[in-house]
C-alpha cells in the first residue's frame, strides 16, 4: 500500500529526513517512536504533504502512484489520512460543514454520490459513535474552544467520516489523559480493518498498550534505524534510547 | 456670483442641480474635500465630480419581476421602492402599515437635518449638497410602545442615463418602540454611472430599539457616498449592520451620538471588494453619557487592487464614566496589491472606563489551509471556504431571516 525508499527530506534548508525505507501493507498497524526532533513528525507530515516539507531524495508510492506528485488534497482524495499533532482552529465554519464538504470531496473521488445534508446528518451520527463525541459538537466552529482531548477525539472523527486506506496518527496520544486516550485508542481500533492501514508516531509506550502493533520503528537523526515486533516498544519504555544509539555506533 | 463660486458650481456631478445651489450661500461656502483634509486622505473624488449624472425628473421603467430578487417578505406591506432615486408608487407597496406612519414627502420638517448638522456643524461637503438638492424624503414615524416590525427601503437605479440619486430618510422611533430598517441599494445594470449621495437620521426614544440593514450592491461604474446620523436615548438600542459590495467608490460615514444611560449602539459592517474598488468607512461613537455600551466589528475582504479604508473614532466624553466601549476591524487580504488602510482612534477624557479596539491585516492562514487540503478539499476551495467564514462573521449578525440567507448566497464558496 505504502512505499518508502531512502527518502529525504529538508525544510528551510535543514536536512530532516536521511534516508527513510518503510513498507506497510494493508491490515498493519506500525508504530514509529523516537526522541523529539529525530524526525517522526516530519515523515508524516511529509508523507501529507505539507508545504513546508521538500523531498529532496527517494520515493514513495501510495496504491502504486507517485505520493510526492500530488497535491495535498489530492493524497486525501486517495485515501491518505493524517491526524494532526496540533489540530487547527477553523474560525466560523462549523464541524458539520466541513467534514460534510471533506467527504463529498472524498467520495467524489471515488465515484461516489454526494450526500445531502440529511443524508449525512444520519452517517455523521453513526460516525460520532465511535469516538463518543455529542452531536452538539457538529454545529461548533472546527477545534475552535475545544479542550485538547476534544480536538484529539475529533480528529478520529474526521478519520471514521472518511475511512481513509491510510491513517498516519502523529503524537495522537499527548494531551490525553487516561480515559480520553482509551476512547480515542477505542475509536482507532473499531476502524482499523484488514484493507485499511495505520502507521502511528508516539514517544511513549503508553498509546502502545491500547492500540497494538505488529511493527515497532526507531527513527534516530532521520533514519529508522531499528524495527521490530510491540516487544522493542517495551525494551524501548524499560531501558530508553542509549542503547540503540550504542548499537548504532559500534555498526 | 463670485468666479469662485462658479467654479464651485462647474463640476458635472452638480450640472443638473445647478440652478439650486447657485442660491444657496451655506453649500456655496463649501469646499470638495481633497486629499489635504484628514477626513478624506485616502482617496480621490475626481471620479464622482466628474461623473456625467442628472437628477431623474419621473419614474423610469422597471419590470416588476425585476425586482423579485430584492424581496424581502418580512417587509411585505412595508415597501418603498424608488428608481433612480424617484419614488415609484405602483412598484412600491403599503398595504400593512399598522401603526407606522411612513411616508414620501418633499414638505419641510423642523426635526429634518437637525442631527446631521449637530454632528456635523454644518461643514460636510456631501451632507450640504444633500439638504440643499433632495426632492423626496423619507419620513418613518413611529409612535409610543409600537412594534412596527420591519420596513424595506429599496433603491434600484437602471440603465440609460447616468443620475444623481439623492435619497434622504428620516426616522424617529418612540418610547419603547420597535423598528427594523432594511436599506438596500442596487443597480439593474452593470454599465451605467450613477451617483448616490445618502442621508438618513435616526432618533431612538428612550427604551426603543432600531435595527438597521443597510445592503449597498451597485454596480462596478457607480459612487455611493452615504452618511448615517442617528442618536440614541437613555435605554435605548440601535444595532446596524452595513454590507457593502458594490460600487466603483463608496464612502460610508457613521455617527452615533449616545445621549443616555443603559443604552446600546453596535456598528457592524463588512466590505467585501475586487477589482480595483474602493470601500472607504468612517465611524464615530460618540458617548456623550454615563453607563451606555458601544459595539463594533468591521471587516474587509479585499481582493485583486482593491483598497479597504476604516477609520472608526470613540469619543467618551468627560461625563461618560462606565462607557463600555468594544471596536475590532479585520482585513483579509487575497491578493498581493490589495490595500487596507485602517485607523482606529480613542479620545477619553472620562477615567472610569473600558474601552478596547483592535485591528488586523493578514492573509489567509496556511496552516488552515493545509488542514482543509490534507481533508480533501482542494486549495481554491478551501480558500473560498475561509474567506466566506470569515465574511459570515459579519453577515450572521443581519436580523432579517430572508436578507441574511441572500447575503449569505452572496457570499458562499459557490460565488466565488
Amino acid at each position: 500500500m505504502l512505499s518508502i525508499k531512502n527518502l529525504h527530506v529538508a525544510a528551510e534548508n535543514a536536512k530532516i529526513l536521511r534516508g527513510v525505507d518503510l513498507e506497510v501493507k494493508p491490515g498493519e498497524i506500525h508504530a514509529i517512536m523516537g526522541l523529539n526532533g529525530s524526525g517522526k513528525s516530519t515523515l508524516v507530515k511529509t508523507l501529507a504533504g505539507h508545504p513546508h516539507y521538500e523531498a529532496t531524495a527517494g520515493d514513495v508510492t501510495f496504491e502504486g502512484e507517485d505520493l510526492l506528485e500530488l497535491e495535498p488534497d489530492e493524497r486525501a482524495k486517495k485515501g491518505l489520512f493524517l491526524a494532526f499533532q496540533y489540530p487547527v482552529e477553523l474560525p466560523g465554519v462549523s464541524n458539520m460543514v466541513f467534514l460534510r464538504h471533506a467527504l463529498n470531496s472524498v467520495r467524489a473521488e471515488r465515484g461516489e454520490e454526494e450526500l445531502d445534508p440529511l443524508e449525512f446528518d444520519d452517517y455523521v451520527r453513526e460516525c460520532l459513535k465511535v469516538v463518543d463525541m455529542d452531536p452538539a459538537f457538529l454545529d461548533r466552529s472546527v477545534n475552535v474552544d475545544f479542550s485538547g482531548g476534544e480536538k484529539k477525539r475529533n480528529e478520529i472523527l474526521q478519520m471514521a467520516v472518511l475511512q481513509p486506506k491510510l491513517a498516519l496518527l502523529d503524537e495522537t496520544d499527548s494531551g490525553l489523559d487516561i480515559d480520553a486516550l482509551r476512547t480515542v485508542a477505542s475509536g482507532v481500533n473499531q476502524l482499523a480493518n484488514e484493507d485499511n492501514a495505520i502507521v502511528l508516531v508516539t514517544h511513549y509506550q503508553r498509546l502502545l498498550d491500547h492500540i497494538e502493533p505488529d511493527f515497532v520503528h526507531v527513527m534516530v537523526q532521520g533514519k529508522l534505524v531499528k524495527s521490530g515486533s510491540k516487544e522493542l516498544a517495551l525494551e524501548l519504555e524499560e531501558r530508553g534510547y542509549d542503547w540503540i544509539l550504542k548499537e548504532i555506533e559500534e555498526g | 456670483m463670485t468666479t469662485s463660486q462658479q467654479d464651485k458650481l462647474a463640476h458635472p456631478l452638480l450640472a443638473s442641480v445647478r440652478e439650486r445651489l447657485a442660491s444657496n450661500d451655506d453649500f456655496l461656502a463649501l469646499d470638495v474635500p481633497g486629499r489635504k483634509d484628514e477626513e478624506w486622505r485616502f482617496v480621490r473624488l475626481d471620479g464622482v465630480m466628474n461623473a456625467n449624472v442628472s437628477v431623474a425628473k419621473d419614474v423610469a421603467r422597471v419590470e416588476p419581476k425585476a425586482l423579485i430578487p430584492f424581496a424581502v417578505p418580512e417587509a411585505k406591506g412595508r415597501a418603498l421602492v424608488f428608481v433612480d432615486g424617484v419614488f415609484a408608487k405602483d412598484l412600491s407597496d403599503l398595504s400593512a402599515l399598522g401603526d407606522l406612519s411612513l411616508e414620501v414627502t418633499d414638505k419641510a420638517r423642523e426635526e429634518v437635518g437637525n442631527l446631521a448638522a449637530l454632528q456635523l456643524d454644518g461643514k460636510d461637503y456631501f451632507s450640504a449638497l444633500n439638504t440643499a438638492t433632495y426632492s423626496q424624503r423619507v419620513d418613518i414615524s413611529v409612535g409610543k410602545d409600537v412594534s412596527a416590525g420591519t420596513v424595506h427601503l429599496l433603491h434600484v437605479r437602471t440603465g440609460g442615463e447616468g443620475r444623481l440619486v439623492v435619497p434622504r430618510v428620516f426616522v424617529e422611533v418612540g418610547l419603547g418602540s420597535k423598528l427594523t430598517l432594511v436599506e438596500e441599494h442596487v443597480s439593474l445594470d452593470k454599465e451605467t454611472e450613477h451617483v448616490t449621495n445618502a442621508l438618513v437620521e435616526v432618533e431612538v426614544a428612550a427604551n426603543a430599539t432600531v435595527q438597521h440593514v443597510k445592503v449597498q450592491d451597485e454596480n462596478l461604474v457607480s459612487h455611493h457616498i452615504a452618511r448615517t446620523a442617528l442618536r440614541v436615548a437613555e435605554g435605548a438600542n440601535y444595532t446596524s449592520v452595513t454590507i457593502t459590495f458594490g460600487a466603483a467608490f463608496s464612502r460610508h460615514d457613521l455617527h452615533a451620538q449616545i445621549e443616555g444611560g443603559n443604552s446600546v449602539a453596535g456598528l457592524h459592517g463588512l466590505a467585501k471588494i475586487s477589482g480595483r474598488q474602493i470601500a472607504d468607512t468612517h465611524s464615530v461613537m460618540n458617548h456623550a453619557h454615563p453607563h451606555a455600551d458601544s459595539d463594533q466589528l468591521h471587516k474587509c475582504v479585499v481582493d485583486d487592487r482593491g483598497h479597504a479604508v476604516f477609520n472608526g473614532k470613540i469619543f467618551v466624553r468627560q461625563i461618560a464614566q462606565q462607557t463600555n466601549a468594544f471596536q475590532l476591524n479585520r482585513n483579509l487580504l487575497l491578493s498581493d496589491r490589495a490595500k487596507v488602510d485602517t485607523k482606529p482612534q480613542l479620545e477619553i477624557f472620562a477615567d472610569d472606563v473600558k474601552c478596547t479596539h483592535g485591528a488586523t491585516i493578514g492573509q489567509l492562514d496556511e496552516d488552515q489551509l493545509f488542514y482543509l487540503q490534507a481533508r480533501g478539499i482542494p486549495a481554491n476551495a478551501a480558500a473560498n471556504l475561509l474567506t466566506y467564514a470569515f465574511a459570515a462573521e459579519v453577515v450572521e449578525r443581519v436580523p432579517v431571516l430572508s436578507v441574511r440567507k441572500r447575503l449569505a448566497g452572496r457570499i458562499s464558496p459557490a460565488n466565488g
